[in-house]
C-alpha cells in the first residue's frame, strides 16, 4: 500500500515535471529564433556627459563607416548607454556643469540675458557654435 | 575632461566678447550705430534681427504648443525658417517631437520611455538619412540645444536620461522617417 502510494507520488512528479519542460522548451527555442540572425554585433559605450540622443547619434556614424558585413556575416550596432552620474543626488553631471556656465555668465552679464540661454551652454560642449558666432560677430 | 576644456574656452570667449563690448564705450570712433554695446544687447539685437532664434525660455518644462503637434511653438518657427527642403524640416520636426516627448513622459514608467527611446531613435536615423553624415549630427544637436534651453527644462531632460542609463539601443531596420 506504502509502495503503491510513493510510485503515485513519482508519477505525479514526474508528470509535473514533464509539463514545467515543455513550456522551457519552447522557451529556449523561441530564445534562439531571437538570436537566429548570426554575425558580429558592434557595441558602442558612449562617452561621459552623454544623452541618449548623442550616444545614438554615435553609433550612427559610427555605423556609417563601417561594412555592413564581415566574413560575410552581417554586423550590427547597440549603444550600451550609462549615463553619468556625480553621485550627488537629483543632479547630473551635466546640471553641474550647467551651473557653472551660469554663474560665469552672471558674471559676465549681469542682466541675466545669457545665463538664462541654455542654448548657449550646449554650445560651448560641442563642436558647433553657430549661434555664438553670431553673436561673435556683432562685434566685429 | 575635453569637454570641460571646451567649455572653459568658450566661456573665455564669451568674457572677449563682453570686454569687446565694454571696450567699444569709450572709443565711439570705431562703433557703429548697429554694434552692441554689451552682451546681453547683443544677444537681444541678434534675436530681433533673426540671426539667432528668438526662443521661449519661460519657466515651464514644455512650454507653449498652441496648434498641440508636439513641439514647442518657438521651436516650429525655427524649422520652418530653416533653409532646407521639406523632407529634411519634417526630419528636424520628427526629432524635436521625440526630444520633447522626453521630457514630458513619466520616467518611471518603463514602457512610456521605451516609447520614446523609439522616437529617438527613428528621428535620429531619419535625420541621418535626409542630411548624410557630417550634417546630421549638427542638425540633431541643434534641435537639442533649442528644446533644453533653460536649466528647468535640463533638469527633467537630463531625469529621463539618467532613467535610461543601462539600457541597450539598437536601431530599427528602415530609414526612421516618420516614425
Amino acid at each position: 500500500m506504502a509502495i503503491n502510494r510513493l510510485w503515485r507520488v513519482r508519477a505525479l512528479i514526474a508528470v509535473m515535471l514533464l509539463a514545467v519542460f515543455q513550456p522551457t522548451q519552447a522557451g529556449v527555442s523561441a530564445v534562439q529564433t531571437l538570436c537566429l540572425p548570426a554575425g558580429y554585433t558592434l557595441g558602442y559605450f558612449n562617452g561621459m556627459w552623454n544623452t541618449e540622443k548623442n550616444a545614438k547619434d554615435g553609433l550612427k556614424s559610427l555605423l556609417a563607416v563601417t561594412p555592413s558585413q564581415y566574413n560575410g556575416a552581417p554586423i550590427t550596432g547597440k549603444v550600451l548607454y550609462n549615463h553619468t552620474g556625480c553621485g550627488r543626488a537629483g543632479s547630473s553631471c551635466l546640471e553641474d556643469i550647467a551651473e557653472v556656465f551660469e554663474q560665469r555668465a552672471q558674471e559676465l552679464d549681469a542682466t541675466g540675458t545669457l545665463g538664462s540661454r541654455l542654448e548657449y551652454f550646449w554650445e560651448s560642449l560641442g563642436d558647433a557654435a553657430n549661434f555664438t558666432n553670431q553673436i561673435q560677430n556683432l562685434f566685429q | 575632461m575635453s569637454k570641460r576644456y571646451i567649455a572653459t574656452q568658450s566661456i573665455g570667449v564669451a568674457l572677449i566678447l563682453a570686454l569687446s563690448g565694454c571696450g567699444g564705450g569709450s572709443g565711439s570712433s570705431s562703433a557703429t550705430p548697429s554694434t552692441p554695446t554689451s552682451l546681453a544687447n547683443a544677444i537681444l539685437q541678434a534675436e530681433a534681427t533673426g540671426a539667432v532664434p528668438k526662443l521661449n525660455h519661460d519657466n515651464t518644462v514644455l512650454g507653449p504648443d498652441v496648434n498641440g503637434n508636439g513641439i514647442r511653438d518657438d521651436i516650429d518657427l525655427y524649422i520652418a525658417a530653416q533653409p532646407d527642403t521639406p523632407a529634411q524640416r519634417a526630419a528636424l520636426s520628427q526629432m524635436a517631437v521625440a526630444l520633447q516627448a522626453s521630457m514630458a513622459v513619466d520616467t518611471t514608467d518603463a514602457s512610456a520611455r521605451l516609447g520614446v527611446s523609439t522616437k529617438i531613435s527613428n528621428g535620429i536615423s531619419c535625420l541621418h538619412t535626409v542630411y548624410g553624415e557630417g550634417v546630421a549630427s549638427r542638425k540633431g544637436d541643434d534641435i537639442e540645444k533649442i528644446t533644453v534651453d533653460t536649466m528647468t527644462r535640463l533638469h527633467t531632460y537630463e531625469k529621463y536620461n539618467q532613467a535610461e542609463s543601462g539600457s541597450i539601443f539598437t536601431f530599427l531596420p528602415g530609414n526612421g522617417c516618420g516614425n
